[in-house]
């Protein structure tokens, strides 16, 4: 899961880039509102964290202007301002959620779960395919009540798949939903993960889950 | 408490009450005066009407016993007394014609106007008497004699008396006898003996001769020369004219009269008077009763106009006052319907009246004034939230990350690090906050020293010269002479830092900053020139306010919040000077005047 960060004050960003990477996903910082308009409309993420109080375009300009672009990336507002009536305000120009700092961290990373399950219209916490369990708050998967080691990498990547489950997900998808804007792109990066996916899921269960889609991408076994 | 309604109320009443009481009165007085006038002629015309009801009254009784004279002297006959024997002219003349011995001698008598041949032809007086005159006389009234008369003769003695007279005697006065009228009626009131008043009359009566009948045509051949003929007429001739007798001119021996005094009881026209009397102080009596009840009924009358008028005026005055009074009414709700929320003023001004125009207008400005103020304050206080919040996020955060697993050492320290950091951060906030507090309550106590403006300006430059040089700027300090000032050193400090680091972050890169201390004319002047991109004129009034950022959106590393100018204008305000900006797009200048208080440092030669 990718993440954009627009927020400007140096030391939050690095404790929270370094919690968020921690959690498995992928940031991307932007320091003022510019910035963040050009890297929210370019790239696709997950979810925008947005303070509201930026430096030459503030975050509820940029909130009113993605929506009526039509941008409809979830966004969580992280601010000082918290007023009900800015929380209205934040959330009737579009946000949708809006965390007040200071915060715990705990409450941001489950937030921020709460929005990618909404995102895919998936209600419970832990995504099931047959026997694969996937615990999204807990990042641990069972497949036939085994529990499954993964690295964050590979966990994000099952996440991601499972999430889509029954739909193909191209390689540039899996890219861009997974790597922030300074990971080198080869595709093959992509592949290989794949690989240790297969090997630590499907490997001694049936059915196989990872399927590929020649010339597509990949996907998760859905229901038949 | 004054209340509008209440004093214009009480004094429209009291003028009402005066102008009604005024013309109240005025009315009043001027009917009473009308009235009196009326009753005033009402009483003239009443007296007038008395008086000549009294006069005819008078004048009735008057000419009656006139009238009852003239009838007794009609009545009234010539007559010898009595004839001494038989004279023989008389004797003679009775042959020659009816009467004639009485006939004769009064011709002859008449004729040669002589007592003694009178005497001589044996006659006595001539003696007049009435006949039958009792006749004429009403009858008595209750026993009493009403009326009464007597006859005298020429020589005043009486002659007749009426019987009712009983034993008393009126009398004759000499004046009326001999007096020039003779022929006029002499009225007068009397007293008799028996104290009955009574009206007279008295009158000069030319009595009728006795004639013996038509004289004998031969007779005219006797006549004296001179006189006209006699009348041949009946016995009682009527009266001759006055003034003549049968031509000849009249004497008092030679014309038969008699006076006669007819007198009535004047009780009866007394009563009618009395009556009269009575009637007219009834009259005058009913005049004031009415007058006094016409003007009574006047006065209850006003009373109830002016008590209806009153009344009727006070509640068209009360509800009109209302009225008049709604437009403030309406002022005063829309006031306060005013709330911190909006700030408008709830009512349209076009419909105000123009007396309160200009209030509403006001109100209105003033309202948009605290509205500013308002949204200032709520500004600053999301500003200062956010100012503190968002250092306090960046170090719960690391600490939440910190303890989230095991790290190690190295990580563990890192994130100390970065802690401090956000702690001091929010330090520098709380005491720039708390400076800025201590200056609103003037709880601010200035430590007062010789303070070397020129030196202090040195070494904030050179504690800030690696953070310009960090960003590429030049800092030139141009402050070689002492420059001493009684001040407060820290304050003093913290206003060249905050200016030095005010023009180190609005600055261009490349750019540079002056800082210059100069002895200026009994103050010391102090400069911070930066070469940034300026300050739009409309923000040069704005930016010593606190958590003014001419660029709202623009938040510095944090550190300023906007408040730094803001505490710099307080510390100097009090230190007594003052500080002005200037800035163009080339750069902007800040310049502080300190005053250097009166007689010091003369001593020290100073420059």
């Amino acid at each position: 899961m990718r993440i954009l960060l627009v927020e400007d004050h140096k030391p939050l960003v690095r404790a929270l880039r370094q919690g968020l990477e921690e959690e498995g996903f992928a940031v991307d910082v932007a320091t003022d509102g510019e910035e963040g308009d050009f890297k929210a409309r370019s790239s696709g993420y997950d979810v925008i964290i947005l303070d509201l109080m930026l430096p030459k375009i503030d975050g509820l300009t940029l909130l009113r202007n993605w929506r009526r672009a039509g941008l409809t990336t979830h966004v969580l507002v992280l601010t000082a301002k918290d007023t009900t009536e800015d929380k209205v305000a934040g959330l009737d120009l579009g946000a949708d959620d809006y965390l007040t700092k200071p915060f715990q961290l705990e409450e941001l990373l489950a937030r921020l779960r709460a929005l990618i399950r909404r995102g895919h219209f998936a209600k419970d916490p832990v995504l099931r395919a047959f026997d694969l369990e996937i615990d999204t708050v807990a990042r641990t998967v069972k497949r036939g009540g085994q529990p499954i080691h993964l690295t964050p990498r590979e966990f994000a990547l099952l996440q991601f798949l499972a999430y889509h489950r029954g739909k193909v997900v191209s390689r540039a998808m899996i890219w861009e939903h997974l790597y922030d804007e300074y990971d080198e792109n080869t595709s093959n990066v992509v592949d290989v993960y794949i690989r240790y996916l297969r090997t630590k899921i499907d490997k001694g269960f049936e059915p196989p889950l990872i399927l590929t889609r020649w010339g597509e991408g990949y996907l998760l076994r859905g229901e038949e | 408490m004054k209340s509008i309604r209440l004093s214009l109320i009480v004094n429209f009443l009291l003028l009402l009450a005066a102008a009604l009481g005024a013309v109240s009165w005025l009315a009043y007085q001027s009917s009473a005066q009308t009235l009196q006038g009326k009753v005033e002629s009402q009483r003239l015309f009443l007296e007038a009407e008395f008086t000549a009801r009294c006069q005819e009254a008078r004048t009735a009784l008057d000419r009656r016993i006139l009238q009852q004279a003239q009838t007794l002297a009609g009545l009234t006959r010539s007559t010898f007394l009595h004839l001494e024997g038989v004279s023989p002219i008389g004797l003679l003349s009775t042959a020659t014609f009816p009467q004639g011995h009485l006939a004769v001698p009064l011709w002859l008598s008449e004729t040669f106007h002589s007592p003694l041949a009178l005497r001589m032809l044996r006659l006595q007086p001539l003696t007049f008497f009435i006949e039958s005159a009792e006749d004429v006389m009403p009858a008595e009234e209750e026993g009493r004699p009403r009326e009464f008369f007597q006859t005298y003769r020429p020589s005043g003695q009486p002659l007749q008396r009426s019987a009712s007279l009983g034993d008393s005697w009126f009398s004759l006065d000499d004046k009326v006898r001999g007096g020039a009228h003779l022929f006029q009626e002499h009225f007068d009131t009397v007293k008799m003996a028996d104290g009955l008043t009574v009206r007279r009359v008295s009158l000069k009566v030319t009595v009728p001769r006795f004639r013996a009948g038509p004289l004998p045509p031969w007779w005219r051949f006797l006549k004296p020369s001179g006189k006209s003929s006699r009348p041949p007429g009946p016995f009682f001739a009527p009266p001759p004219p006055p003034g003549t007798f049968f031509g000849i001119r009249p004497s008092e021996t030679e014309v038969p009269v008699i006076f006669m005094q007819y007198a009535s009881d004047t009780a009866p026209l007394e009563a009618t008077l009395a009556e009269f009397q009575a009637k007219h102080e009834n009259d005058l009596h009913q005049l004031e009763e009415d007058s006094a009840r016409t003007l009574a009924a006047l006065r209850q009358r006003l009373l109830v106009i002016g008590l209806a008028t009153f009344s009727a005026t006070v509640a068209g005055g009360l509800w009109l006052i209302g009225l008049g009074l709604v437009p403030l009414r309406r002022l005063s709700e829309a006031v306060s319907q005013v709330s911190a929320r909006d700030f408008q003023l709830p009512i349209d001004q076009e419909k105000l009246p123009q007396e309160l125009q200009p209030i509403a207008h006001r109100l209105v400005q003033t309202l948009q004034l605290l509205q500013r103020a308002f949204n200032r304050e709520k500004q600053a206080a999301a500003d200062i939230s956010h100012e503190l919040r968002t250092p306090l996020a960046a170090l719960l955060t690391t600490i939440d990350l910190a303890l989230r697993k095991l790290r190690t050492p190295e990580e563990y320290r890192q994130f100390f690090v970065d802690c401090r950091a956000s702690g001091q951060h929010m330090n520098q906030l709380v005491e720039r906050l708390l400076a800025l507090a201590r200056l609103d309550a003037a709880a601010d106590r200035m430590q007062i020293q010789d303070v070397d403006v020129a030196d202090l300006a040195n070494r904030c430059a050179d504690m800030v010269r690696p953070l310009a040089q960090e960003k590429g700027l030049d800092l030139r300090v141009q402050a070689s002479r002492p420059t001493l000032l009684p001040a407060d050193p820290d304050k003093l400090r913290e206003v060249v830092n905050n200016l030095l680091h005010n023009a180190i972050e609005y600055n261009r890169p490349s750019g540079s900053i002056d800082l210059v201390v100069q002895r200026d004319n009994g103050s010391v002047r102090l400069e911070v020139r930066d070469t940034g991109i300026g300050i739009a004129p409309e923000d040069r009034e704005r930016i010593f306010e606190r958590f003014f950022r001419a660029d709202p959106s623009r938040q510095a590393e944090g550190l300023h919040a906007g408040l730094g100018l803001a505490i710099v204008k307080g510390y100097i305000d009090l230190m007594g000077g003052t500080i002005g900006v200037d800035s163009s797009d080339k750069g902007t200048i800040f310049v502080v005047h300190l005053p250097i208080p009166e007689g010091r440092y003369t001593a020290r030669g100073y420059e």
